[in-house]
Parts: structure tokens; C-alpha cells; sequence
């Protein structure tokens, strides 16, 4: 353990302030007692299940707000010895975890609290939307990553190219399905691409992550997809990872990453196109081709919007 | 061929890691696919589609991760999946080595470290102007490895630098060797009295090899990044690396590397070359002549011209090297060509030795494609088939979006070489092998498999294919060129001993194919 980072409390437990986090999650984890579990360990994020089966995630400083995550004064997970398995004790206040040799306490008074900003694209034009649209289109082409739903990457093996084979055949029956809001096609469509992709959070939920993003958005005429989005989620919670769920179920909410949120603050702001390099260059920044995903999905999103503005 | 899949019960992988696994898995020995994935529905519908699903697959979860192994015949699938075990079993690597301090930040890192003055930044792009300006700000020279950085981020960033008497090499600068310590990719070369400024990557590296064979040494080599000597940037580190050399008591001789500036910029280059007060060899591939020699410039036609000159002027007794006589060798190759054999496919690591390679066969007039041709009618993308004379650079940003660079995982080019051997119209492939550090640990062994099957597929076709080889290296590289240019030399590979005599025995193949 980094002993500069932790304040030695009781013996055999060092105590670790959380900075920041959610304050949705920072207002229910002040109720909650019980025991919960470590669900996974990476370097930069620990995820934790809740007594309630509900995940949550811990991560180092820097790695950006997001929903249902909580920051701490960390720099990397690593050194810590935080296995998958271990318990969680969840009380007032603090949560405690369970080391091969000692306790780790994260308190949380004093954690300042991050509110996700929901903007609205309601007052956008149909062409407004468009431009947009393209612009974002242009950048992902430009420097996101192949391998997901911007196609193979060059060279592929027949596996990955079956499946950029099957994401853009989802992408279209999408694309296809939402402007008709028909809950029977939209949620064919959504089971197409739910789970599909080799990653943590596979390319397809990345998709359908950027997608709900925009129709979870005050004002937005797709409106139809969320609901659909939500009952399929419910309805088969297995066929995705446990973290691409949670993702998902956030996003249907119109809860992400500050990082979308604030891409989408900016389209609201019609920010000028140069504007948008360096957040989107952020967002492209999400794991291996996670965040050149999620932007399809905006990207997607944004044109069904046009579409149906349009076309009212 | 035979599938095997190993899956782990709730184990999650981050996406940078599960990459590395699955081009780990792809390298080992029998494997001729291999796949990992969360056990998703869908993901195991991919796999059904493709016959791959095995029981144990079928009862994967989603939170379960599968890797699929498709197996060569002859493959002990048992040690196959031991090695993937392995591969899984190791343990990421902590945030730094024992005993090593980490820094949080480039400012502390500039207090902690008394004597720092340089920061190496390899960061995604759009963080790395941001990082490099906080080194400028400590006093810190730069040498920027991240691309992805605005043309407005790097004009502010070098004149930054340049008014605080500081280097800023990059973004996008791959190759440097400072008071002899090699930074990025980088060869082991004698230390001496030749400075390079170059802001071609591979094309330094080749300058330095070649000057370190004909027995001279690099006092330093500055890298200024691609897009330096653009009308954008100006030049501005290539001018201050000039003026830095020229101040420098221990180069003798500079040499510039670098693809022809744009006009106003080459003037202004040529204005330090004439006022450097040394000699001074400039090497820009295909370049012109008189331009330099007014400026009293030493033009070199090509890179191991260039080094050459610069030994020379450098006063190094070199001993007399054999002149390969590429017209004849070509006449030898011709000889063994089936009717129909009359095109060159060239597929390189190095951008500016697929340059060399691509401007010696059109000095012949020969037509030839490429996707780093300037002119849009001869260009070809990634994903396009070979036509013609083809030369690919597999460095450039069309193939290595989403993967690394090849020369440090020489294998997507290994697909197109065996694709290659199948096209009756191919009668040579030209590739380049770069060693050195950050380069791959044995390229020449990660190709051989390709080679030989390439070989095979002519052969049984009835077609002799010449292949030919190029490998950038010093002797005292690990593994050394000796080692390499013996191992391809047993597999029946033509190995070519420069950048420049690979240009040449590539144009007189092709000229002599063609006309055969």
C-alpha cells in the first residue's frame, strides 16, 4: 500500500477519503448497510457490488467523473492487493474492504459532489443537427479506432471481421427500426447489437450507449427508443457484461461520462465546429475502441433526431 | 486445423490488455487464428456462424471471457493452451519497477530529478500538446512521440521552445539519439562526430546505420517530427537543430534528412546551411540538386550517399566496400521468372525507406501505386489490392489505426506477403526488417513462417518469387543484422545491405520484369 496515500486509522486498517463522486450514489451509500463484494480490479477503477447487486466503481484521481463512480486520492490500483471476491462492508458513511492482511475504510464525508448536467438539443434546427452530426462523423473517422463499429481494422482474421460484419448489419436494422417507433422492430434492433464485440463494454452497447444518450435527452424525438431500451435491459440483464449493463441503464437515464456530457453541452451551445477537437479527442480517449463506439452511436443518434424533426 | 478454447469464469480484462493477449495468442507457434471475447450471446452467435463453437464456449456468460484458438494440424493444442494459460497468468505490470520513483506530474518530476532537461511524452494525442507546453514551461527540452496534435498546437509549442532556447522534436518524432543514449526507436551506433537533423524517422535511423557501418559515429540526432519543414510550421526546429549542431564542438559534419520542404521553408533551411560554418550534407528525398549546392550545401542522392559524404567530410578512413551490381543481380532474378511475372510489391515498415525504395523504380519511369503517393491517381488505400508496382507503407496512419506501429508487431504485413505470392503478375517483394530500440525483438523470426509459405504458394504454381530483404541495423543491435541477414539468407532471401541498394535492385528488377 502507498502509505503516503492512506491515513493510518485503527490497527490493521488504513482509511482513504473519497475526493469526489456521484452524488446520486454519494446520497444512497450514506443509507446503505450491508455487505457487498469486489466485482473486478483494474489499474485506474475497482468495481464493487452494493448488498443491492447494484455496481459501483472506484476510481483513481483523474480518471474523469461518471455515473455511479466515486473518486479517490489514488493514482493507481495496483499496490493495493484488492482481489475480485473480497467483501465490502457497506455502513454509514464509509465502506470497508476486505485486504489479504488488512482493511481498507473509503470514507465519504467530505466528498464533493459531481451532478451530471443533462443539456437539451431541443432548440436545434434539423440542419443544425446535421452539421453536427458530420462534424462528429469526421472526427471519429479521423481518429477513432478501428476494430468496433468504424469496421475491421486493416489485415483482420475472419472472427473480427464477422463481427464489424454483424455491427454494422445491427447498426442499420437500428437505424432502420427507431425512426418507426415500432417497439417490436426497435427491440429486435436493440437485441442485434446488445453484447456484441470481443471488449469489457462491447462495441455494440457502445453504440447503443451513444444512442440512448441523445433519445434520454430533454426534448429529443426518439423518444420511443428509450423505453424499449430499458425493457430490454430488464428483460435480459445476462446478455451483456455486468458493467455494460450498468453503463446502459445510466445512459437510458441520460446519465454518462462528463466527458459526453459535455460534448453535448457544447452542441447545445452550437459551439463553433473547431471547438469540438478536443472533447471529442477525449471521448476517443475511453478504453480501446469504447469511446470511437460510443461516438457512433451520438453520431447515429443525432441523425435519427434530424430525421425526425424533419420529418415532423 | 482444429479448434480449442479455454474460457475463464469471471475474469474481466481491460480492452488494452485483451488485445495484448489476443496478438499475443495470434504470435504463438500453430496458431492460425485466435480470438478472445466476453462470452456474450451474440459474440458466441459469431462464433457459431463461423463453426467455431465449441460446448464449452456454448456455456460461456457474459461475464465469462472465451479465447479461441484455431490451431495448425501439426500444433500440440495441449502446449498451445498451456502457453495461453501462461499469457493469462501474468499479472499486468505495476505502475513502475521496483525501486522505481513515479512522478505524478512533469512539474515534479522536473524538481525531483536534479540534472533533467528532457521529457520524452508518449500520451494520447489530446493531451500531449497540453504535457509537452508543462516540460517547456519546467525547462524541460521535449521530444514529443504522440501524433494527433493540431498544426496551431505545434507552431505554439516550438516557438515556445524556441524563445526559451529549448528543443521541441515532434509531435510525431519517433527517433532521437541525444549524448549517445537512444531514445524511442533508435539504433545502437559508435558515438562520433556527425549530427543528423531529420525529420524522417527511418530515414535517420538509415543515415546512422549506414554511418556506423562505413565506420564513422553520431554525435547526435535531433528529430524535429513529419511535418517541421511544412509552409505551416516553418522549419522552426529543423533551424534551431541546425544552429544547435553548428554551435556544437563535437559534430564535425551535419546531415539533414528529410522529405523536400516546402518552398519558402527550404530557403530558409538553406540560409543555416550556408551560415552553419561546417559542412553540411542534405539528404531530401527526391529532392533537387542545385538549390543545395548554391547554398554550399553537399546534395546527397540518396541515404547511403548522404552517409557517405558525411563520413568523409568527417575524415574517416572507410574501407572499399564491393558495388553491388544490381543490374546483373536483376538479369540473375529475371532468368527464373515465369511468363507473366513482371511486377514488385514492396511492403515496408519504414515510411522513408519505402520512399527510397518507391522514387529509385519511378526514376526508371516506371508507373507505381502506393499509399503514400502524392499523386491522388497512383494512390491506394489500405483496404485496396496491390496494382502495378506496389509500395505500402505499413507505418502509415491508414494501417496502424487501432494497431501498433509494425515495426513494433511486424504481422499484419504477413497476410499481404503470402496474398502477394498468389498474384501470377508478382515477381518480387521488397520488404525492410528495422531493428533496434523499441523495435519488435526478432522480426526476421515473426516473418519467417510468412516467407516460406509465400515461397511454397509460388513454388507450387510453378513461379520462382524472388523476395528481398532489407534489414536496418547496426552490429551491435540485439539481435544483431548479422544474426537477421544470416536467418533470411537460410530461407533463400536476397538480403540487400542499404536502403539505397534495395531502391536500386527493386528498380532494375522492375524494369527488366517488364520488359521480359
Amino acid at each position: 500500500m502507498s502509505p503516503e496515500e492512506s491515513i493510518p486509522g485503527a490497527r490493521g486498517c488504513a482509511v482513504l477519503p473519497v475526493r469526489s463522486g456521484d452524488a446520486a450514489l454519494l446520497r444512497s451509500l450514506r443509507s446503505t448497510v450491508g455487505e457487498g463484494v469486489v466485482h473486478s480490479v483494474f489499474s485506474r477503477v475497482v468495481n464493487l457490488l452494493t448488498p443491492q447487486d447494484r455496481l459501483i466503481a472506484l476510481a483513481v484521481r483523474g480518471a474523469g467523473h461518471a455515473p455511479r463512480t466515486l473518486t479517490a486520492d489514488v493514482t493507481d490500483w495496483t499496490g493495493y492487493g484488492i482481489e475480485a471476491g473480497r467483501r465490502v462492508r457497506f455502513a454509514r458513511g464509509s465502506l470497508t474492504l476486505e485486504l489479504p492482511h488488512k482493511r481498507l475504510r473509503l470514507t465519504l464525508d467530505g466528498a464533493r459532489l459531481w451532478c451530471p448536467d443533462t443539456p437539451s438539443l431541443a432548440h436545434l434546427a434539423p440542419a443544425e443537427l446535421a452539421a453536427a452530426a458530420a462534424h462528429l462523423d469526421r472526427l471519429n473517422r479521423a481518429h477513432g479506432a478501428l476494430g468496433g463499429m468504424l469496421g475491421a481494422t486493416p489485415g483482420a482474421g475472419p472472427m473480427e471481421a464477422a463481427v464489424a460484419t454483424a455491427l454494422a448489419k445491427g447498426r442499420t436494422g437500428f437505424t432502420a427500426a427507431v425512426p418507426t417507433g415500432d417497439p417490436a422492430r426497435i427491440r429486435t434492433a436493440v437485441l442485434s447489437l446488445l453484447g456484441l464485440g470481443p471488449g469489457l463494454t462491447p462495441a455494440g452497447d457502445d453504440f447503443l450507449t451513444g444512442a440512448a444518450l441523445v433519445a434520454a435527452l430533454p426534448g429529443s424525438a426518439l423518444a420511443a427508443f428509450v423505453p424499449v431500451l430499458k425493457d430490454v435491459l430488464d428483460a435480459h440483464p445476462g446478455r451483456t457484461t455486468d458493467l455494460s449493463l450498468a453503463t446502459l441503464r445510466e445512459a437510458a437515464d441520460g446519465r454518462a461520462r462528463a466527458e459526453l456530457l459535455d460534448l453535448l453541452r457544447l452542441l447545445a451551445e452550437r459551439a463553433a465546429p473547431r471547438q469540438l477537437d478536443v472533447p471529442v479527442r477525449k471521448v476517443l480517449a475511453a478504453g480501446h475502441t469504447s469511446g470511437s463506439d460510443t461516438l457512433s452511436g451520438l453520431t447515429a443518434g443525432l441523425h435519427l433526431e434530424e430525421e425526425l424533426r424533419g420529418s415532423l | 486445423m482444429s479448434t480449442t478454447a479455454v474460457v475463464r469464469k469471471n475474469t474481466y480484462f481491460d480492452s488494452v490488455s485483451l488485445m495484448s493477449v489476443s496478438t499475443k495468442a495470434n504470435g504463438l507457434d500453430g496458431v492460425e487464428q485466435a480470438f478472445t471475447a466476453m462470452g456474450t450471446e451474440m459474440n458466441k452467435g459469431v462464433l457459431g456462424n463461423l463453426g467455431l463453437l465449441t460446448d464449452e464456449l456454448r456455456a460461456a456468460g457474459s461475464g465469462d471471457l472465451m479465447i479461441v484458438l484455431v490451431a495448425e494440424d501439426r500444433a500440440d493444442t495441449e502446449a498451445l493452451l498451456a502457453e495461453v494459460e501462461d499469457l493469462l497468468h501474468r499479472k499486468a505490470p505495476a505502475s513502475a519497477e521496483a525501486g522505481a520513483v513515479t512522478y505524478r506530474t512533469i512539474a515534479g518530476a522536473a524538481e525531483g530529478i536534479a540534472g533533467a532537461n528532457l521529457a520524452v511524452i508518449a500520451v494520447n494525442g489530446a493531451y500531449a500538446a497540453r504535457e509537452a507546453r508543462k516540460a517547456l514551461e519546467n525547462g524541460l527540452h521535449v521530444m514529443l512521440f504522440s501524433d494527433n496534435v493540431s498544426v496551431e498546437d505545434e507552431v505554439a509549442l516550438k516557438e515556445l521552445a524556441h524563445d526559451k532556447g529549448l528543443f521541441m522534436m515532434g509531435p510525431d518524432c519517433g527517433t532521437a539519439i541525444i549524448n549517445n543514449v537512444a531514445l524511442c526507436f533508435g539504433n545502437k551506433v559508435r558515438p562520433g562526430s556527425v549530427g543528423i537533423v531529420a525529420a524522417s524517422g527511418t530515414g535517420s535511423q538509415e543515415v546512422s546505420v549506414r554511418v556506423h557501418a562505413l565506420g564513422g559515429g553520431i554525435s547526435q540526432l535531433i528529430g524535429t517530427g513529419g511535418r517541421d519543414l511544412s509552409e505551416e510550421v516553418g522549419g522552426i526546429m529543423m533551424t534551431d537543430g541546425i544552429r544547435a549542431l553548428a554551435a556544437d564542438p563535437a559534430t564535425e559534419v551535419i546531415v539533414l534528412v528529410s522529405k523536400p520542404p516546402a518552398a519558402s521553408v527550404e530557403k530558409k533551411v538553406l540560409a543555416e546551411v550556408a551560415a552553419a560554418g561546417k559542412p553540411v550534407v542534405v539528404y531530401f528525398i527526391g529532392g533537387s540538386e542545385e538549390a543545395v549546392t548554391a547554398a554550399g550545401g553537399h546534395f546527397a542522392s540518396g541515404s547511403l550517399d548522404a552517409a557517405r559524404q558525411a563520413v568523409a567530410l568527417a575524415g574517416v578512413e572507410t574501407a572499399g566496400t564491393e558495388e553491388f551490381d544490381a543490374a546483373q543481380a536483376a538479369a540473375d532474378v529475371v532468368t527464373r521468372l515465369a511468363e507473366g511475372q513482371r511486377y514488385v510489391r514492396g511492403l515496408f515498415c519504414g515510411g522513408t525507406l519505402c520512399d527510397e525504395t518507391m522514387y529509385a523504380v519511378k526514376d526508371a519511369g516506371l508507373d507505381v501505386w502506393s499509399n503514400i503517393q502524392k499523386d491522388p491517381a497512383f494512390r491506394l488505400t489500405a483496404a485496396a489490392g496491390s496494382k502495378g508496382h506496389t509500395f505500402l507503407d505499413f507505418g502509415d496512419d491508414d494501417f496502424t489505426n487501432g494497431r501498433p506501429h509494425p515495426m513494433i508487431d511486424p504481422t499484419p504485413r504477413l497476410e499481404r506477403l503470402v496474398a502477394e505470392a498468389r498474384d501470377p503478375e508478382v515477381a518480387a517483394v521488397v520488404m525492410d526488417f528495422v531493428l533496434g530500440f523499441g523495435s519488435h525483438e526478432d522480426p526476421v523470426g515473426t516473418t519467417l513462417p510468412a516467407i516460406e509459405e509465400a515461397q511454397r504458394i509460388a513454388r507450387e504454381a510453378g513461379r520462382h518469387l524472388e523476395i528481398v530483404a532489407y534489414v536496418l541495423g547496426t552490429d551491435l543491435d540485439t539481435p544483431s543484422v548479422a544474426a537477421q541477414t544470416a536467418a533470411l539468407e537460410a530461407a533463400g532471401v536476397t538480403v540487400t545491405r542499404s536502403s539505397t541498394e534495395t531502391g536500386r535492385f527493386a528498380r532494375e528488377i522492375a524494369r527488366k520484369a517488364q520488359q521480359a
